[in-house]
């Protein structure tokens, strides 16, 4: 019983600081933008406009009046989830956003199955030969995508696979389902290359652990092989650490979409991100700003309680 | 890459009129001294019709409305669905486009143009002078959009009879003509054909040569011919693509694998690489444009006429052009382009050379140099690259630079309250009159915004571009434009560096594709093998 | 031995086992000796090349490697060798120096929120886990945009956005050396709080943190190499392997060298600091 009401009581804890979260993100984004200099309207209206076209302009966008009460309004639309209106665009940003969401979703899943499915070889090969040369091999290899900026890697990409080989298109989001694939498998290889180094590094660290455990040597001592007790204990115990890291590093991967995206000519949000912030449109980036950051909380919400039920440890924290 | 909006293509609005006035020449329109470039002829073969264009470009359209559009994605794609009564062709001609032909009073204050028979909007219906009139009222009603001060010289607009147009100049004006051929003058339906403003804007209705399919904002949007073309048989293609794509590598690629069929804005550095991938062009198209490094007269030391020529003879534009373009722009001398309508190709120019500079420098009140900061839009590898040329080409003046990088937003409303000291940045002309340039960057109060921000005031300079403004015979006005070009480079409130062109890259299979140095292409007459 | 908290370990066993470990460890015998090399080249860069990384030679632009110019020079004919290792000294220089708030910051605030508990901890937490959510070049951007742009944005962005990882890692620590009955003792024995935080938690937290600060100066390079990328990283004509890496973009297709080498760069740099990190790890992992 007394088990059970923990175990409630967690979930209802996180879910209140989730929200908190998500509402300290809204009131940050608002500060922010407020603070930087370069007039929206002037933006929209261009270099002719009349003084009096960008006072109206700003008044309609209630720009004019105290941050104070601005800043009401803001979080009470919020919670009634009024999104507003693009200021570029004048169409509601929840359409915008909704005709976006999934490339940039999308991305962000194959992202992650390349980042796993990359990491967890690396870090067993170096968890395993310990100190040995393919520990310092596979550790190296992993270092080479944290230096490469996506851009950068992203272009050669192009270039070797979709140019010189013609296996890939080079960009563009690609017609059908398979064509949608099709052109997301180098951006989403760019940006898992991006955080696998880090990856690798804390997996092994984490399985090192384990594999020092007594269990483990005990298991050993009775003779297993190697390859077994690896993969067994190792792997379920270090899931959990896996979850968070990967809960950690979701927010890196949601962040490098804007960069990505740009490169590979994508149409998710984090190009529509960039291009709305150097044009001032507030609730355009606003908007974005609180969906990519729900997505990283929800996330992380959804690894903790999913290693909080594997470990009740965790859920002194 | 970039993060602006439009970097490169954003259009520079002109213009604010005083007292206007002049006829202009009915012998038709001119084309000065300039020579032009006529759209290239590929090997002549049979015109096959249908397909779909992938146009791939640097630029995003965010809205239609002719009236209140400044953004080159805006600008170039309405122009597909609306025309005005005059075009520039690729040539840089003024050409009869909804108007087959028009007369002048002797006075040049009453115009009336006669319309071109049997052209219909993209729904059926007939174009007749009561939506000439209404777009034009529109447009001129409208001060406070982009470019309402275009039809500040117009005083009434009226019909006589369905296909003649009456336009009254509240004082003659020269380049009334080019004016009228300005894309916010493109003409739409009375009324926006019976529905809200905000409804005809989502679906428009305009004669031209596409009607509007699809738009993604940010990303793509498509065109459809329309059924009712004035043109017979045009245009060619079956569809019209147009891919947002900002990042330059991207859409180098995407013209070599063949994903796009046109590109815009081709990086110079990629120029001589796509001249070699088999079956891609690259066609550099004359520009009404300039690049200038802009100096801030309202501050002491460049009030002082010696040190901006001394600036001016310090900076090596042929190496500045050799070193950023790759061969493709000319080196600044004029402050009109030489393309443009009455560029004077002897306009004396402050050469370079650094013993001339030390000489203007000694002469002036600051022979000692000083330290002051240059103003760049961040994010654009030409204007960084401008900027440090500049910066090492003071030094040995003196003349100590620091560069100042501002996201785009940042840097324009920093110019824009003349908080600078220098600032690097491009001017165009829209139309084929050169009074835009001349008024926008001389005309200190009549430009509103004090000669292109640089607080620039020659009277006499000044004086001349009214006069060029009420001139009629071509002659003599080419002779005030050489006068006011000859007295701006004296003076030289600002150096024109280079003369950058249009850049597009088109694949085998695209014929028919021309720019005309407003930067504009028409696409009916594109067709795709 | 035991596998659940890991009592800490005495300072002076600690100090005899990290001189023998140096020389065993080889990942981070290697990293230093390379992280020397590198920082060696950049300090010693105006007797390695005799050419000012600003000077231009508009007419040699772009030009292949040669007697003068051993890496070649760049597109404003500047000597590409000279200007790499210029540039090494601007990311070095900003890359340790943007770490060391973050870094001092976060660990203090780790420190104390998981020490102390209670509200404390649950109001930085959340914070903490506000600024994880923000998107990373959202916030840097829009502050290099409040702030100005060049290596002073830079900074600033990082001692915001970047203290968080540090905060989360120690404080995780610090929960569990808490319970310690090293700490415990020490707590029964009368030592005030703050030497009992200096002189028994932080040494047996603070390892996370500096093998993370390795990881983290490669990721403030990247991220300003990024930051160029879209305009707003170092003021020109200040080299940086960033700037150097988007001003080469231009020429990926043409003269690939100027993007790569900066890019090279960055990646030995970063593969000597997480030689070191992994080494410190391996060092300072209790036994």
């Amino acid at each position: 019983m007394a088990e059970l009401t923990l175990a409630g009581s967690y979930t209802v804890r996180r879910i209140a600081a989730a929200l908190i979260v998500v509402i300290g993100v809204a009131a940050a984004t608002f500060l922010l933008l407020h603070a930087i200099p370069g007039d929206p309207a002037r933006q929209v209206l261009g270099l002719h406009a009349s003084a009096q076209a960008i006072a109206a302009l700003r008044h309609r966008w209630g720009l004019d009046s105290s941050l104070g009460s601005q800043f009401v309004r803001y979080i009470g639309d919020l919670v009634t989830l009024k999104l507003g209106d693009s200021f570029v665009y004048d169409l509601p940003v929840t359409t915008l956003i909704a005709q976006r969401i999934g490339e940039t979703a999308a991305l962000v899943a194959l992202a992650t199955v390349f980042a796993v499915t990359i990491t967890l070889p690396l870090a067993a090969i170096a968890a395993s030969h310990r100190d040995r040369v393919a520990d310092h091999a596979a550790r190296a290899v992993s270092v080479v995508g944290l230096g490469m900026p996506s851009f950068w890697l992203g272009i050669v990409l192009i270039e070797v696979f979709a140019l010189r080989l013609r296996l890939l298109p080079v960009g563009g989001v690609g017609s059908g389902f398979l064509g949608g694939l099709e052109a997301l498998l180098l951006p989403s290889l760019t940006a898992a290359l991006a955080i696998v180094p880090l990856l690798v590094r804390s997996l092994r660290v984490g399985m090192l652990d384990v594999l020092g455990a007594d269990f483990v040597a005990a298991e050993r001592a009775s003779g297993l092989g190697e390859l077994r007790v690896l993969v067994w204990h190792v792997a379920r115990n270090a899931l959990i650490p896996t979850l968070t890291l990967l809960g950690l590093n979701i927010a890196f991967l949601i962040g490098s979409t804007v960069i990505v995206e740009n490169v590979f000519a994508l149409n998710g949000l984090g190009s529509l991100l960039v291009s709305s912030i150097s044009s001032r449109d507030f609730p355009m980036v606003q908007a974005i700003t609180l969906v990519l950051a729900v997505s990283v909380v929800a996330i992380n919400l959804a690894t903790d309680l999913a290693a909080a039920r594997l470990d009740p440890r965790v859920r002194l924290r | 890459m970039s993060i602006e909006p439009d970097h490169r293509l954003t259009r520079r609005r002109l213009l604010r009129q005083g007292a206007l006035g002049s006829a202009f020449l009915a012998a038709g329109p001119l084309l000065g001294s300039a020579p032009a470039r006529a759209a290239v002829a590929r090997a002549s073969t049979a015109i096959t019709k249908g397909g779909t264009l992938t146009f791939a470009r640097s630029v995003a359209p965010t809205q239609l409305d002719p009236a209140n559009s400044i953004i080159a994605g805006d600008v170039y794609t309405l122009d597909k669905i609306f025309e005005p009564l005059f075009i520039t062709s690729p040539a840089g001609e003024l050409t009869p486009w909804l108007a087959e032909s028009y007369t002048q009073s002797s006075d040049h204050l009453t115009w009336t143009f006669n319309l071109r028979p049997g052209v219909k909007f993209s729904d059926g219906s007939a174009l007749d002078a009561a939506d000439v009139v209404f777009s034009l009222k529109r447009e001129a009603a409208n001060v406070d959009g982009p470019l309402g001060f275009l039809d500040s010289a117009i005083k009434t607009v009226k019909a006589s009879g369905s296909n003649q147009v009456v336009i009254k100049l509240a004082e003659p004006w020269a380049p009334f003509l080019s004016d009228i051929s300005v894309f916010a003058n493109a003409i739409i339906p009375a009324n926006f054909g019976g529905r809200s403003e905000k409804a005809f804007f989502a679906k428009p209705v305009g004669t031209g040569p596409f009607v509007l399919d699809g738009f993604t904002p940010d990303s793509n949007l498509t065109l459809l011919p329309n059924p009712h073309y004035w043109q017979p048989g045009k245009p060619y293609v079956d569809r019209v693509q147009f891919n947002y794509v900002a990042d330059d590598n991207q859409r180098v690629l995407q013209i070599q694998s063949g994903a796009a069929d046109i590109i815009d804005a081709v990086p110079p550095a990629n120029v001589a690489s796509l001249k070699g991938v088999s079956g891609v062009t690259v066609e550099l198209f004359p520009a009404w444009e300039v690049d200038l490094l802009v100096l801030n007269e309202a501050l002491p030391y460049f009030a002082d006429r010696h040190v901006r020529r001394a600036i001016t003879h310090a900076i090596n534009r042929e190496a500045l052009v050799s070193a950023t373009s790759f061969g493709t722009a000319k080196p600044g001398g004029s402050f009109f382009p030489p393309s443009l309508q009455y560029y004077d190709p002897n306009t004396p120019v402050l050469s370079y050379s650094l013993a001339a500079a030390k000489a203007e420098l000694a002469q002036s009140k600051y022979p000692n140099g000083f330290a002051t900061k240059l103003l760049i839009s961040g994010g654009v590898e030409k204007w960084s690259e401008f900027a440090q040329i500049i910066q090492q080409s003071l030094a040995p003046l003196n003349i100590k630079v620091t560069i100042d990088s501002l996201d785009h937003a940042a840097f324009e409303s920093t110019f824009q309250a003349y908080n600078y000291d220098m600032f690097i940045d491009y001017a165009i002309n829209d139309i084929s009159d050169p009074d835009e340039m001349a008024s926008f960057e001389v005309d200190y109060k009549g430009s509103g915004v004090k000669s292109y921000w640089s607080s620039y005031n020659n009277p006499a300079a000044i004086a001349l571009v009214h006069e060029a403004q009420k001139e009629f015979d071509s002659a003599k006005r080419a002779d005030l434009y050489a006068q006011i070009q000859a007295i701006v480079s004296a003076d030289a409130p600002y150096v024109p560096l280079d003369y950058p062109p249009y850049i597009y890259a088109t694949g085998a299979k695209v014929h028919g594709f021309a720019v005309n140095p407003g930067g504009a292409y028409r696409l009916e007459n594109v067709w795709l093998s | 031995m035991s596998t659940a908290a890991v009592a800490p370990t005495p300072r002076s066993r600690r100090v005899a086992v990290r001189w023998r470990a140096i020389r065993r460890y080889p990942s981070l015998l290697a990293g230093l000796t390379l992280l020397g090399l590198l920082v060696a080249a950049v300090i010693l860069a105006p007797l390695i090349s005799h050419y000012s990384p600003d000077h231009e030679d508009l007419f040699h632009i772009l030009a292949g490697p040669s007697w003068a110019h051993p890496l070649g020079t760049d597109e404003l004919g500047r000597d590409e060798l000279s200007r790499l290792l210029w540039a090494g000294r601007t990311d070095l220089r900003v890359g340790a120096l943007a770490v060391i708030f973050p870094f001092c910051f976060g660990t203090a605030v780790g420190t104390l929120s998981g020490y102390y508990g209670g509200w404390l901890d649950s109001v930085v937490m959340r914070i903490v886990d506000v600024v994880i959510a923000f998107p990373f070049y959202v916030l840097v951007i829009g502050l290099v945009f409040v702030v100005g742009e060049g290596t002073r944005g830079i900074y600033i962005a990082f001692a915001v956005a970047d203290w968080v990882v540090y905060a989360r890692t120690v404080r995780a620590g610090t929960l569990v050396v808490r319970e310690s009955e090293y700490v415990a003792a020490a707590k029964v024995g009368g030592l005030g709080d703050l030497r009992i935080l200096v002189g028994h938690v932080l040494p047996n937290t603070i390892s996370q943190a500096i093998v993370y600060i390795m990881s983290d100066i490669v990721l403030v390079i990247v991220a300003v190499v990024t930051l160029g990328y879209l305009g707003l990283g170092v003021q020109p004509p200040t080299p940086d392997w960033g700037t150097m890496v988007n001003d080469g973009q231009q020429f990926l297709t043409t003269h690939w060298a100027l993007a790569t080498l900066p890019g090279i760069a960055v990646v030995l740099t970063g593969l000597s600091l997480s030689l070191v990190g992994d080494g410190l790890a391996d060092l300072l992992r209790p036994q």
